[in-house]
């Protein structure tokens, strides 16, 4: 049903991880620039403010201290969105411990279009961010997997400990719930 | 914006906007969306959302990568590993419940009648019935024999002087490991639970080399 575009990353990935098991430390900075930026949009979406560069950087040393129990049964790409996840749901736990609440940044974030943004574009941007912001926290880390990164609900799934079937309704709830703000 | 009645179609929506699908499922899905305005229209959202939720946080990715430690590989821990480990801890816990029934069974002396008792009403803790080691060089072997059965319960004399020290009933001269009692051992048995540790490979031991040693031959004196 899908291509194996998907299947080329996933050997390139593992390509990289063995040359990096050979001491070839460049391979690292390759799966660093690979990933870095997905995990970090993963890391937005589901929570990550201000941190986004620790959680991001965390990620990778967790993931890379831990790859000799990544067997690639799913992508690196996936399983690394599955360190980030666990990483913040710890961080934000120890940080409801403490009390503390975080602002939000949204100046931390920088798009790749800037340069062409239009005033139109950018409302239309604003907009579409503010109905995603409305979704539920479950709603809007399926619809971002699904969305931004193109991942299946199979894949959905393992990352967000749930189950495909779930996956796919949160997926049409959010899909509803966008347009209907959106029509308003 | 109304929902397409076909969910399997609106299902493979994002992957088409991903370029995920083979030629095959593309041709179907876009075959759909030709008579389907409900669609074409979710596929221009989708497309949309896609460019404006791809926001990517700034990221140092030099310090990232620079983070990531060098490759190790894993030590692995062999059988004889963990059977080590199993019976080092199994002595460790053996002899710390000992020193701590030693030490529970100490008398409680106290300070100020100490100085006038004398010294003989003490009566002097029972020792311990564990093998001593006999064999320590430049000591005199000392052999506490181990009863069969477990050692009758003597009962203390009462003392009726100077309250000189206060010993616990025998009941807590026993030595308890795991439960047991190693009085309740006989020399048999424990010699054969030694025997059964030291036969692990866990345990250290020396072995003794048996292989005869080849004479060395005389040299000859050179000419």
């Amino acid at each position: 049903m899908t291509d194996d575009a998907g299947d080329d990353d996933e050997r390139t990935d593992l390509d990289l991880i063995t040359r990096w098991k050979d001491g070839d430390q460049r391979a690292a900075t390759l799966l660093v620039e690979r990933h870095a930026g997905a995990v970090a949009r993963f890391a937005s979406s589901v929570g990550a403010r201000g941190d986004v560069q620790d959680v991001v950087q965390d990620t990778f040393v967790r993931a890379f201290a831990s790859l000799d129990s990544f067997r690639g049964d799913s992508s690196l790409r996936t399983w690394l969105f599955t360190i980030a996840r666990r990483l913040l749901l710890d961080l934000r736990r120890s940080e409801r411990r403490r009390g503390e609440q975080v602002e939000v940044q949204d100046s931390d974030a920088v798009t790749e279009y800037d340069s062409l943004d239009s005033v139109v574009a950018e409302e239309t941007r604003k907009r579409m961010h503010d109905a995603v912001g409305r979704l539920s926290k479950t709603q809007r880390e399926v619809f971002m997997l699904r969305v931004s990164e193109g991942l299946s609900y199979k894949q959905i799934a393992g990352v967000a400990g749930t189950t495909e079937g779930a996956a796919r309704v949160h997926y049409h709830n959010a899909m509803r719930a966008i347009k209907e703000f959106l029509d308003e | 914006m109304n929902d397409c009645p076909n969910a399997d179609v609106r299902d493979l929506l994002p992957d088409l906007v991903h370029g995920r699908l083979d030629a095959e499922t593309r041709a179907t899905v876009e075959a759909h969306m030709a008579g389907c305005a409900d669609c074409r229209a979710e596929l221009a959202l989708l497309r949309d959302l896609r460019g404006s939720l791809r926001r990517t946080p700034r990221l140092d990715l030099a310090a990232i990568a620079a983070a990531v430690p060098a490759y190790r590989a894993p030590v692995r821990r062999s059988w004889v590993g963990w059977r080590t480990a199993a019976a080092i801890t199994m002595l460790v816990a053996g002899g710390s419940s000992v020193a701590l029934l030693q030490r529970n069974v100490a008398p409680h002396v106290d300070s100020d009648s100490v100085a006038s008792a004398p010294v003989s009403s003490v009566p002097a803790p029972v020792s311990a019935p564990v093998a001593t080691p006999s064999t320590i060089p430049g000591s005199a072997p000392v052999q506490t024999p181990l009863p069969e059965k477990p050692a009758p319960v003597v009962s203390q004399p009462p003392v009726t002087a100077a309250p000189v020290a206060r010993v616990p009933d025998s009941g807590g001269r026993e030595l308890a490991m795991g439960g047991g009692s190693l009085n309740d051992f006989s020399d048999r048995e424990l010699t054969s639970l030694l025997k059964d540790i030291e036969s692990l490979d866990a345990v250290p031991s020396v072995e003794v080399d048996n292989t005869p040693i080849a004479p060395i031959a005389p040299r000859r004196a050179t000419p």
